[in-house]
């Protein structure tokens, strides 16, 4: 009897001491005892920028999975027998896989980030990127499908269905999606952020393309125009504008400039600083 | 020779009867199981983040299998009392000591054969490969860490209860490998008494780096040279024979307490 | 012929919770072959400390302590030995043949040798039935005579029993006389450390007494007890007073 009074009495203390944190709590951060109803999911109310973090985590093992499980490289402070032996275990010069030689063995990773948090983009953008070039091209479809659903607005995706239209020779799709990416830019990007302008200058001027390929050069020059203003230190730009012009557009350098948009080999950009002539080049 | 055998072989009795190894077995497969389930985005015959996760499983798994297992050998001896019985036998310390090393490094080993076994095979299911020869590097450095261990571990509890041993050793275990392969870099940013604890603290502690071929063995790196093999094997040799002697040292002379009472 | 015990002056200190113990302070004894020898004190008296000694568990001080005339702290001293400590224990996990098994083999004993002393010990403390089970099923008196088994499982020469009878009830007792008697009957020695003062009177020829880490009594029960008065009279008399009788 005792003993049950001994344990109402601490578990009713607890309670009051609960009550009196939380209403502490609430006083110092000025939040309401009851917050309006949220509409966001539960694990974005618990878990909320932690998601996001552990999307780039996820991210950054994709990445490393891309150079062969090698990480960054860190400066070392000295050099001794273990470290050297070390390095014989651990690869420590990395390597690119690519589409004919394991390259999808990043996908769990990419699928993990996206799942996590639905809205970061440069996962969806590298895997649909990765399911393509390898030859996957309804499994990159249905990616960017779903990502989508999440992220509606987002015209980074537009373009990528652009480029996966290009890639199955479908002209009029990828100019639709162009169109819907030109629409949708910058989206929730800054304007003035580089990477924005970048993709803002790639969609006009495949969208220009696609035109020309079609003879609306009326319809490309503004588009043109547009992308010079964007950077105007570009001379290409500059002499396709002029040939439109001047009537002088040659009809076989647009299909290859179309070849080229269908095969997408776009540079990437190797974060890793402390490379050296052993490793396998970065483009593909 | 054979008072070791004998001993290691109660050990190896302890582990198959008692609960430990099934639990964590169990887990390595609910968990591996449970990693099939993640989307791959339609990609088929992707496996390397299955060998990659499990490895790590197991590595887990095993060191708490060994860790456990082995902190318990020596103080439940003497709190059960056996060890009376048993040391006024034929049977030194130091046979005792090497015997539940044994017992329960062998136990350890076999277990982690078996985890490797399993996620192997789904793996290969999976539609991956592994390279052979790096496998079996893999597994053999894997095994000399956890004889590593497992005399770390035993050393505590010679002078240890069950829960302290255990508890100094795994966070011992992680302290080693969090902390000593980063001290390279971590010594680059301070200066005076800290960056001398660090320099003592890295050549004091093993280095638990040189056994872990995973990331090799994960992204088909290959096997590493045997001459870096057979040094690795043998630096393992010689820490668990330091931390051996060391239990030795500590357990020589100790006054046996059954239970709570002298 | 060596004796089966010898001790010469035995001291041992301690140090408990950083204060010096004498727990030994210079006792000596011996103990015949072919005896039955009780080893008696009061709680404190240095019993489990003399036997501790003699089992190799803890380092002596000073004096010499020898079993078979070799010095106790060589490993090979202990081959003619069996011990039976306290409220023995075993592990839970093994059966009871396994045990012996174990403990047969911890001596060397192997192969066919091994599985005839086997049966012969689960024969002798009645345990037949129950050998194929796990220790942890057993009750008290089953893991008491389990203990007594790998005790004997070396066809000792000497038996070393601290409390023997502890824990038992009257049949367990009478079971354990009846083993001691039997081995006395074989020419084995036997000695043990006991409160039952009672068994004591039963089976021992000799009886030793302890007080405050020293000896205080010696010799046959005959010899030590006055007519009409038990062992328990003697042992409080001893146990209390601040002379005592001589030691014979």
């Amino acid at each position: 009897m005792r003993a049950t009074r001994t344990s109402f009495s601490i578990l009713a203390a607890a309670t009051l001491l609960a009550g009196v944190s939380f209403a502490l709590a609430c006083r110092l951060t000025g939040l309401p005892y009851f917050a309006a109803a949220d509409s966001r999911s539960a694990w974005d109310q618990i878990f909320g920028s932690a998601s996001a973090g552990l999307s780039r985590d996820l991210y950054e093992i994709a990445d490393r999975y891309f150079h062969k499980g090698v990480g960054h490289h860190e400066e070392r402070a000295f050099e001794d027998p273990f470290q050297r032996l070390g390095e014989v275990v651990a690869p420590h010069r990395h390597e690119h896989l690519s589409a004919d030689a394991g390259v999808l063995e990043i996908m769990p990773w990419l699928s993990l980030a996206t799942s996590v948090d639905p809205g970061n983009i440069e996962a969806y953008q590298v895997a649909a990127y990765w399911l393509k070039t390898a030859g996957h091209l309804d499994e990159a479809a249905e990616l960017l499908k779903k990502a989508l659903v999440d992220n509606p607005d987002d015209y980074r995706l537009r373009m990528e269905l652009a480029l996966l239209a290009a890639a199955r020779d479908e002209r009029d799709s990828a100019a639709a999606e162009l169109d819907r990416a030109l629409n949708l830019w910058p989206g929730k990007l800054d304007p003035a952020d580089e990477e924005a302008r970048i993709d803002l200058a790639r969609a006009l001027h495949y969208r220009a393309l696609i035109h020309q390929l079609d003879g609306e050069y009326s319809a490309a020059l503004p588009l043109l125009k547009r992308e010079l203003e964007v950077f105007p230190d570009r001379g290409g730009i500059e002499a396709e504008i002029e040939a439109i012009q001047n009537n002088s557009v040659e009809r076989e350098q647009l299909e290859n400039k179309w070849h080229l948009l269908q095969r997408d080999k776009r540079e990437l950009q190797c974060e890793d600083h402390h490379h050296d002539h052993h490793h396998d080049d970065h483009h593909h | 020779m054979t008072a070791v055998l004998v001993l290691a072989g109660v050990v190896w009795r302890e582990m198959l009867r008692k609960k430990d190894l099934y639990v964590l077995a169990l887990l390595l497969v609910a968990l591996t199981l449970l990693l099939l389930t993640v989307d791959t985005f339609g990609a088929k015959n992707v496996s390397r983040y299955l060998l990659d996760l499990g490895l790590l499983l197991i590595w887990l798994l095993s060191i708490v299998l060994a860790v456990t297992f082995t902190a318990r050998q020596i103080p439940e001896e003497e709190k059960r009392g056996t060890v009376f019985p048993l040391l006024a036998k034929p049977v030194s310390r130091w046979q005792l000591i090497l015997g539940k090393w044994l017992g329960c490094w062998t136990a350890s080993v076999s277990a982690t054969i078996l985890f490797f076994v399993f996620l192997l095979a789904v793996v290969y299911l999976r539609g991956g490969e592994v390279d052979g020869l790096a496998l079996i590097q893999c597994a053999a450095l894997y095994a000399v860490l956890l004889g590593v261990i497992a005399a770390i571990t035993l050393a505590l509890s010679a002078r240890m209860t069950y829960g302290a041993a255990a508890t100094t050793s795994f966070v011992l275990q992680g302290a080693v490998f969090m902390l000593v392969p980063r001290i390279p870099t971590l010594v680059g940013y301070e200066q005076g008494l800290r960056r001398s604890a660090l320099m003592v603290l890295y050549y004091l502690l093993p280095h638990y780096e040189l056994f872990d071929m995973r990331r090799r063995l994960v992204h088909e790196w290959g096997a590493i040279p045997w001459s870096a093999f057979g040094l690795i094997v043998v630096y393992g040799i010689v820490l668990t024979a330091f931390f051996l002697l060391l239990g030795w040292a500590a357990y020589r002379r100790k006054l046996f307490r059954r239970g709570e009472a002298l | 012929m060596p004796f089966p015990i010898e001790v010469e002056s035995l001291k041992a200190d301690f140090k408990v919770g950083g204060e010096r113990v004498s727990a030994l302070k210079g006792v000596s004894f011996r103990v015949e072959e072919g005896s039955v020898v009780g080893f008696l004190g009061p709680n404190g008296a240095g019993k489990t400390t003399s036997i501790h000694i003699l089992l190799g568990f803890v380092d002596f001080t000073g004096g010499a302590a020898r079993l078979f005339g070799e010095d106790v702290r060589r490993q090979s001293a202990r081959s003619r030995i069996g011990y039976l400590p306290e409220h023995p224990e075993s592990y839970r996990f093994l059966r009871g043949e396994e045990l012996l098994r174990m403990s047969g083999r911890l001596f060397g004993i192997k192969g066919k040798e091994l599985r005839n002393r086997v049966e012969g010990v689960l024969e002798r403390v009645g345990m037949q039935s129950a050998a194929r089970r796990f220790i942890g099923t057993y009750s008290r008196g089953m893991m008491q005579r389990i203990g007594v088994a790998q005790a004997l499982i070396n066809d000792p020469d000497l038996l070393i029993l601290d409390e023997p009878t502890g824990g038992l009830d009257p049949v367990g007792r009478l079971a354990m006389r009846d083993i001691i008697a039997e081995l006395k009957q074989d020419g084995k020695t036997v000695f043990f450390s006991s409160h039952e003062l009672s068994e004591v009177e039963r089976v021992c020829d000799r009886v030793i007494l302890l007080r405050a880490g020293e000896k205080v009594a010696e010799g046959g029960i005959d010899e030590l007890v006055a007519p009409g008065e038990s062992l328990e009279q003697y042992f409080i008399e001893q146990v209390c007073a601040s002379g005592g009788r001589a030691v014979q």
